[in-house]
């Protein structure tokens, strides 16, 4: 702490070095700082894209989705492999819900129409999961899913298989215990999108429909820059 | 001339509106809409919104109607986006704000259908009030169409988060 002796040491009258030529060093080593900060940046990492950032999750990497097996609304086995070569969203509900359930489905159609309206739904597959099987059968969900978009689709499966598809994506559900006639299940109202390569991608945790058409496309642009 | 025809449409709108919404007192119910069942629903869903211009709170206790054999209120609460749907007893309808009845949050439920609501017809049913007592009011249905046309502005979720 001697203010003195420091000043005294660098000050401007050091010996041999000229104000205009310490000027010109200090410059000379600023710009060779920024060009060195330039290709730090750039040039080690010239192809690197940020993740896109969305209404919810994306994963980086994505998620294989382990073998399950489930049963469609035709009363067909559904397993991972239909998931292959398309863009799927996912959602599970049940058919006698209510509220939520019409108001995220309809909101799914209307995200399908909008991205069928800037070409983007060419891949698209839309899945509507029941976690109710006691009460939704195969045939349930044939009459119910179409009304909400010709592109949805129903599964269902029994209580094991969709416990296990459930846990592996993080999606939570709850039958009561002692169900009464008219029950309600508790269940996540995420979204949930699988990559051509039957990859977990995303989650969409906001489900207004222009959000996820953007966060969609951001995903695709993601996608095609690598 | 656009203009004045919007306007009018508006007008006529508004009117046709007054025809659906019901006083009593202190108590206005506006727009009460039920949601088209989708084929295989058996409960449908009401929503409306109650204006309360008096002095001191009310409370919405039921209601019932010739269309379903039970209704309940329901309230809607979204935890770690986990939907949960929760009978309540009594819905509260404070004086100093509307209480909206809406998609994704407090609704009345219409338990086991007699029949498939249907876009376009409207339905007879009767809330109870605490003090307001009973107000009958006709439902309109409302297909998906404008039930998904609701929802941009409706921000639904937004009213019962608590982050």
């Amino acid at each position: 702490m001697k203010p003195d002796s420091a000043t005294g040491r660098s000050g401007p009258s050091a010996p041999g070095i000229t104000p205009r030529a310490r000027t010109l060093l200090v410059l000379a080593v600023a710009i060779l700082a920024f060009g060195l900060g330039l290709w730090l940046n750039f040039g080690l990492t010239p192809d690197r894209v940020d993740p896109p950032a969305i209404n919810g999750i994306f994963l980086e990497p994505p998620r294989p989705v382990k073998k399950f097996t489930l049963i469609d609304q035709t009363g067909q086995p559904f397993t991972q492999e239909r998931w292959r070569g398309k863009w799927t969203f996912l959602y599970f509900g049940y058919t006698f819900c209510p509220d939520v359930c019409p108001l995220t489905l309809l909101k799914l159609n209307k995200m399908q129409k909008i991205l069928a309206r800037e070409k983007l739904d060419q891949n698209n597959a839309y899945l509507f999961i029941s976690v109710d099987p006691a009460r939704d059968t195969p045939e349930r969900l044939r009459q119910y899913v179409p009304y909400f978009n010709t592109k949805l689709q129903g599964a269902t499966g029994t209580p094991e298989q969709l416990a296990g598809l459930a846990k592996q994506f993080g999606v939570y559900y709850k039958i009561p215990d002692a169900p009464e006639k008219n029950y309600t299940v508790d269940h996540s109202s995420t979204v949930l999108l699988i990559d051509p390569q039957v990859r977990l991608r995303a989650v969409f945790t906001q489900d207004q429909p222009e959000k996820m058409a953007t966060d969609f496309q951001k995903i695709l642009e993601y996608v095609a820059g690598h | 001339m656009k203009i004045i025809t919007g306007f009018l449409i508006n007008f006529f709108l508004i009117v046709g509106m007054s025809v659906y919404a019901a006083e009593s007192g202190t108590l206005q119910i506006t727009e009460p809409w039920a949601r088209e069942s989708p084929p295989t629903m058996t409960n449908g869903v009401v929503y409306m919104t109650v204006t309360n211009v008096g002095s001191e709170a009310d409370r919405l206790l039921g209601g019932a109607s010739e269309v379903a054999d039970t209704i309940e209120l329901h309230t809607h609460l979204m935890e770690n986006n986990v939907a949960k749907m929760r009978k309540v007893e009594t819905i509260e309808v404070a004086t100093d704000q509307p209480t909206l009845l809406q998609p994704g949050g407090l609704h009345i439920m219409l338990i086991g259908l007699k029949h498939p609501l249907i876009a376009g017809q409207t339905f007879p049913l009767t809330l109870h009030f605490e003090k307001a007592g009973e107000i009958p009011i006709e439902v309109t249905v409302r297909g998906k169409e404008a039930d998904a046309a609701e929802m941009p502005q409706g921000g639904s979720h937004a009213h019962h988060h608590h982050n």
